[in-house]
């Protein structure tokens, strides 16, 4: 009889930091409009990292859940799991009341991945057929 | 020639963009206001009203109740939630909504349920997306 062990299963993991499939259906595959569109994500995320420095020197949970909870829909667009892992623990950590040092290493975590997350979104958008 | 007048009250402008791309590729015209600042949409005959919920923080019942307000009952009015729980805020509260739709927003769901709303609006069976 054969077993499994369940402890040496491993997991198919998403390892894809972004996929842009979605948003090329979404522009019609218009890749000039695909192009302004990641100006309007680098845009908003560059909104959010302020927001967020600024919200924990002020010790603002309520702001920065709001500011973590706007890049959301951008972030679901382009299919990016880890960033919206990282949002997600943003957000949970501005329910507790004092661990906003906890919040800056979260965001100091997710500028390196967007970095990789921006490159890999760029050479997707290269490689659109028009 | 736009068809008819579309109004997106929408904070995120890359969500305003992608819809506005989407829409006026159907010929709408399309008036995108970033927060709840609703003096400037007594100015605009709308056919139809889209909102996101993420442009308001706290008060959705009674922004919603202006918006209906000033549009009256004959426009539509489509509610763009990222919770099912302010969707069932809102129907509790018995506020006359067309159309809810939840986000990440599918565009061609939303080309649909306008083409739709606009087409019971004005009795019309040939509006297509």
């Amino acid at each position: 009889m054969s077993r499994i062990n369940l402890f040496t299963v491993k997991k198919e993991v998403n390892t894809k930091s972004a996929d842009i499939s979605k948003l090329v259906n979404e522009c019609l595959g218009d890749k000039e409009y695909l192009n302004e569109i990641m100006v309007l994500l680098n845009e908003n995320i560059e909104e959010f990292y302020d927001t967020t420095e600024v919200c924990i020197k002020a010790k603002d949970r309520f702001s920065i859940s709001r500011g973590a909870h706007k890049i959301k829909s951008g972030l679901e667009m382009v299919q990016a799991p880890v960033l919206l892992h990282y949002v997600d623990l943003i957000q949970k950590e501005c329910q507790h009341l004092d661990t906003y040092w906890k919040i800056q290493d979260i965001l100091i975590q997710f500028k390196s991945e967007y970095k990789l997350v921006q490159a890999s979104l760029y050479s997707q958008i290269e490689g659109v057929d028009e | 020639m736009s068809k008819y007048t579309c109004v997106l009250i929408e904070e995120d402008r890359l969500v305003a963009s992608l819809v506005g791309f989407r829409l006026k590729r159907l010929h709408y015209d399309v008036h995108h206001l970033r927060n709840t600042n609703l003096k400037s949409m007594k100015n605009i005959n709308a056919d139809i009203v889209l909102i996101s919920l993420h442009s308001i923080s706290l008060n959705i019942i009674e922004v919603l109740s202006e918006i209906r307000t000033i549009i009256g009952s004959n426009t539509p009015l489509v509610v763009i939630h990222s919770s099912s729980r302010q969707r069932l805020l809102i129907e509790n509260n018995k506020i006359q909504i067309e159309g809810f739709l939840s986000s990440p927003i599918d565009l061609s769901d939303l080309e649909n349920t306008i083409a739709q709303l606009i087409g019971e609006k004005y009795n019309k069976t040939d509006i297509v997306s």
